[in-house]
């Protein structure tokens, strides 16, 4: 059971096409083991984890440490649960979006999901992390990574190979895209604080308002 | 919200996979709960520290030499203390907190920034801003769309309404649209069970007479309206008394005085649609005491007779000639608790031996309700608006029902009220006969809070010992949650000299007191081990219920004195485990203070943008014709003097109200009026939005006539409010704007009291004319300012 005793609740949300390897992923990331059977996911499942994030990057807020609770939801990759997931898309707030080393279709599928999330998630442009998962099964790879890169620099996202398997980057995917996220909800307040508590069109401005207006243009 | 478009088709999902997202769901319920806890903690902290930042800015930053933050005085050379990019304060050294390389906020804005982010507020706002209607999580978008798959026979046409509610909760939806329907409606009310939500009718007629009236109401309609005429004979003549009777009051008043009066005429000619406009007043009992009173104190002994001879529709006329007649200083005088004028205070001692102190002790929360007792009137209100006589009314009613809680359905209560009635109006006023009429047959007691608020009351001499076992449980597929009252052990012998117990429980869903909330056990004769297996039953969504603390207080029901209270038990229930299927024993405790953790409460947020237009912007603006304004009494108060600068007060939108209806819901609607302002000419409503915790007005208030300097002297009051068709609404919240200087016009007032966010809002407003400016602010969770403001008008 779970306790209050955290200081952020950040939802995250896996997606990609049936098969990829959600579930094993975020069973790699929450309890660091490797299932590899597939059973396929009815619908919607969440996983959770603690972790303690170090606001270590510079220019952020000053070098503490928040306690994080995770949920992760894995969502069914399957066509016939589509309406139920995209449901679950609006209340995310950073995306693992997925898809499969060995198939070159589940690559492909990624614009699609893609220009789901841009539909359904909280604002236009989330954050998200590409992550090409499988990559312990070189000798099945069809997707290469400079492909994959182009691809997640073109949507301006990172990009990952991971593997549930040998648990390879996928903590790593993981702190990138809550990085991403604690930064973005600094921005956030910061945008809204000046105008929230006096409006009225005030000079000083700050940068990071700036920053904060080009990333949340939502 | 659009819930309509929000019901997702899943009707492909198996069986098995419909259980098994259900699983899903509610382990994500179990965390939200816990996440929502968290929240509630993080957002009464935010309250406070804005509370704290109140004081401080009614200095304004540039000419002081002080920090805002700590008091600390700033020197001339060093220390000189800075601006806060948030909030534009000057603040010392210490009180920053550095976000950035050189960059800082004062120690307030930073922590609402911090606490902003800890809340995920960034995240909802920001999804706000892109699903302009989609505040509902997915999450529960889908628990819907499933769980509406379920009873397939059942089809629900309402799209928010819950699936697993009863079906009496549908029976009454089809009515709350349809005004013309209330009295079917109320004919089909008595068969539910008690407590459910009496929401028939939009304008319905006797709100309060939740007893078996129907054949009472059925006559009043018609009846009604010849009373009328009688009525405003009495009227007219003492309202102009009133007047005489009228201490100091502000100028505004003798204009209210005057356009009640004439208002009054051209009722009296309607016909049935009066029957509506008094409907109010039909309260029975309260209507009747304050008529009382009313006779008290200014010796209508006219009146009296009346009330003898007439049926029970009458009090109502009764209770309007009697406000008229009453003169502003005894009703405020009553309400507040502290300082009574002689000849009320007289007034009360005599005729209520010895309990003249718990009237007055309750008197705050009787003006809370009565407001929304005005609203319900609508119309008839909006014309007399003589609020202070009608709380005054209120305060009796609830007096009433606190006697009610002493005189429990006993067979006497089922009185022929019309019997009643002329009783009461006889020479025997003693207050405990006045409850008599308003006694429900089913002890549904209109607002009985007693057990909330009367301390001192028996709780004094109040034994309590024993426990009380109970089995809590919250069903997900009906949505409720039921609270099995098992048994009582070793209860407290009530009635000493006659060795007898006859106990009962009664719960109450806190922080809600009102009757909404009110369960009842039956009553077990002569034990002090009662077995009960009942169950009290609250339709409420699960995250709802963390806000929620259960209360449960046995009582012994004494079938001609007073109940008396055998002790409590209060259940938090945002840490209990439902998943615990034991029964669970309590200890009753004695008496418990809630008042205290009631006043400072997280009541959500409302999002306000407010702009002055100064006269001289004013004057391009194109007057709008006098043909199309006089159809509003408000507007028309423009036309009679179009310059003068302008208040646009944009209501936007309200977060995490308190959700008052079974469902987790409320239809909620703001108020907003301009104090000083006695006859409320200034007020302004929002339209009603239906079912929502989280509703979007989008809705602008404007204020006219106002010149800069008034800006100074005058506090705009937004309250925000559940609609109630059959009961008064129930109050959710509300904010004060002002420039919170605690006096206006040179008078010394409790009302201009904004504090932190309310105070820099207007003050923001004041310094950009012309500019909108916009805020969200904390739902207070009191209206106690109000006593302080109409005693002072």
């Amino acid at each position: 059971m779970t306790d209050g005793d955290y200081d952020y609740l950040i939802k995250l949300l896996a997606l990609g096409d049936s098969g990829v390897g959600k579930t094993t992923f975020l069973y790699r990331y929450t309890d660091n083991k490797f299932n590899p059977k597939f059973i396929t996911t009815v619908g919607i499942d969440f996983r959770e984890k603690r972790v303690v994030y170090n606001n270590a990057s510079p220019g952020s807020t000053h070098g503490k440490s928040f306690k994080v609770h995770l949920q992760l939801w894995d969502t069914a990759g399957q066509e016939r649960f589509r309406s139920l997931t995209t449901a679950f898309f609006r209340d995310a707030m950073g995306f693992l979006l997925m898809f499969d080393l060995t198939s070159q279709q589940s690559f492909l599928n990624v614009r699609n999901w893609m220009s789901q999330l841009q539909a359904n998630a909280y604002c236009e442009n989330p954050d998200i992390v590409l992550i090409g998962n499988k990559a312990d099964l070189s000798d099945q790879r069809e997707v290469n990574e400079r492909q994959a890169k182009e691809l997640a620099d073109k949507y301006g996202i990172p990009y990952f190979e991971t593997s549930a398997a040998t648990g390879q980057n996928v903590e790593k995917s993981v702190e990138t895209l809550l990085d991403l996220i604690m930064k973005r909800m600094e921005q956030c307040v910061d945008k809204t604080q000046v105008p929230d508590a006096v409006n009225g069109g005030n000079s000083g401005k700050l940068e990071d308002t700036k920053a904060g207006e080009r990333k949340c243009a939502c | 919200m659009s819930k309509n478009a929000e019901i997702l088709n899943l009707s492909y999902l198996l069986e098995q996979e419909r259980e098994a997202i259900l699983t899903v769901l509610k382990r994500d319920e179990n965390l939200k709960k816990i996440e929502d806890k968290r929240v509630r903690k993080l957002k009464n902290e935010l309250l406070e520290i804005k509370k704290k930042g109140a004081k401080i800015s009614r200095m304004r930053q540039n000419n002081s030499k002080i920090c805002v933050r700590c008091q600390k005085k700033l020197g001339l050379i060093f220390d000189r203390g800075d601006l806060c990019q948030a909030c534009q304060f000057r603040v010392c050294k210490t009180c920053r907190v550095v976000t950035k390389e050189g960059v800082w906020k004062c120690n307030v804005c930073a922590k609402i920034a911090q606490i902003r982010i800890a809340t995920g507020d960034w995240f909802f706002e920001e999804r706000a801003r892109r699903f302009k209607n989609a505040t509902v999580l997915g999450t529960e978008v889908v628990r819907k769309s499933i769980m509406r798959k379920v009873p397939a026979s059942t089809r629900i046409e309402e799209e928010s309404e819950q699936i697993g509610n009863n079906k009496k909760e549908n029976a009454s939806v089809p009515a709350i649209s349809e005004t013309a329907q209330a009295a079917d409606g109320n004919a089909k009310r008595p068969d539910k069970r008690i407590g459910k939500l009496p929401r028939t009718g939009e304008d319905a007629i006797s709100i309060h007479s939740n007893h078996d009236t129907q054949s009472l109401r059925s006559v009043t309609s018609i009846p009604r309206s010849e009373r009328r005429s009688k009525v405003d004979i009495h009227s007219l003549p003492e309202a102009s008394q009133a007047d005489f009777l009228q201490t100091v009051r502000d100028n505004g008043d003798g204009i209210s005085q005057a356009s009640f009066k004439m208002d009054s005429r051209p009722e009296s000619k309607r016909s049935s649609p009066v029957s509506i406009i008094g409907s109010v007043h039909s309260v029975g009992a309260g209507s009747i005491s304050s008529a009382q009173s009313g006779i008290r104190t200014n010796g209508y002994k006219t009146s009296t007779t009346v009330a003898v001879h007439q049926t029970s529709p009458t009090p109502s006329k009764l209770s309007l000639s009697s406000n008229y007649s009453r003169s502003g200083s005894i009703a405020s005088g009553v309400r507040a608790s502290s300082s009574i004028p002689e000849d009320i205070a007289k007034g009360n001692r005599r005729k209520n031996s010895g309990t003249p102190s718990l009237a007055l002790s309750r008197v705050s929360v009787a003006s809370d309700r009565s407001r929304s007792e005005v609203d319900l009137s609508g119309h008839y209100a909006e014309g007399k608006e003589d609020t202070q006589s009608i709380r005054r009314m209120f305060f009796l009613q609830e007096y009433l029902d606190e006697n009610e809680e002493d005189f429990p359905a006993t067979n006497a209560r089922k009185t022929d009220t019309l019997s009643a009635y002329s009783m009461n109006s006889q020479a025997d006023r003693k207050w405990t006969h006045l409850s008599v009429p308003d006694a429900d047959a089913d002890t549904t007691s209109l607002n009985s809070m007693t057990s909330v608020y009367s301390e001192g009351w028996d709780f004094d001499n109040a034994k309590v010992s024993g426990e009380l076992v109970l089995n809590l449980t919250y069903s997900y597929k009906t949505g409720a949650l039921n609270v099995l009252v098992k048994s009582c052990r070793n209860l407290a012998t009530a009635d000493e000299k006659k060795n007898r117990t006859d106990p009962y429980v009664k719960s109450y869903l806190l922080p809600d007191k009102s009757r909404q909330s009110k369960r009842k056990t039956k009553i077990k004769t002569n034990t002090t081990n009662p077995e009960f297996n009942e169950v009290l039953k609250y339709v409420i969504s699960h995250t709802q219920l963390e806000t929620r603390t259960l209360q449960l207080s046995v009582w012994h029901n004494d079938r001609f004195g007073r109940n008396s209270f055998l002790g409590e038990v209060n259940v938090p229930l945002d840490t209990w485990n439902f998943e615990n299927q034991e029964d669970e024993t309590f200890t009753l405790q004695a008496k418990m203070d809630m008042t205290s953790d009631v006043i400072l409460q997280y009541k959500g947020e409302i999002t306000v943008g407010l702009r002055y237009i100064p006269p001289e912007k004013n004057l391009t603006l194109p007057l709008e014709p006098v043909s199309i304004a006089k159809k509003s009494f408000r507007k028309s108060k423009k036309i009679q003097m179009p310059t003068g600068g302008i208040v646009e007060v944009l209501i936007k939108e309200a977060k995490n109200l308190t959700a008052v209806k079974s469902g987790g819901n409320s239809d909620t609607f703001v108020k907003g009026y301009l104090l000083p302002d006695n006859n409320k000419s200034t007020k302004h409503k929002t339209p009603i939005i239906k079912k929502s915790v989280n509703p979007q007005w989008n809705h602008t208030f404007s204020f006219t006539s106002l010149e800069p300097s008034d800006l100074q002297n005058i506090s705009l009051d937004l309250t925000v409010w559940d609609k109630e068709s059959l009961t008064r609404n129930v109050f959710l919240g509300g904010v004060c704007l002002n420039c919170g200087s605690g006096t206006s016009y040179g008078n010394e007032v409790g009302w201009m009291d904004a504090q932190g966010e309310e105070q820099y809002l207007w003050q923001k407003m004041m310094d950009n004319p012309g500019t909108s400016v916009e805020g969200t602010l904390m739902l207070r969770s009191t209206k106690a300012r109000h006593k302080k403001a109409s005693q002072k008008s």
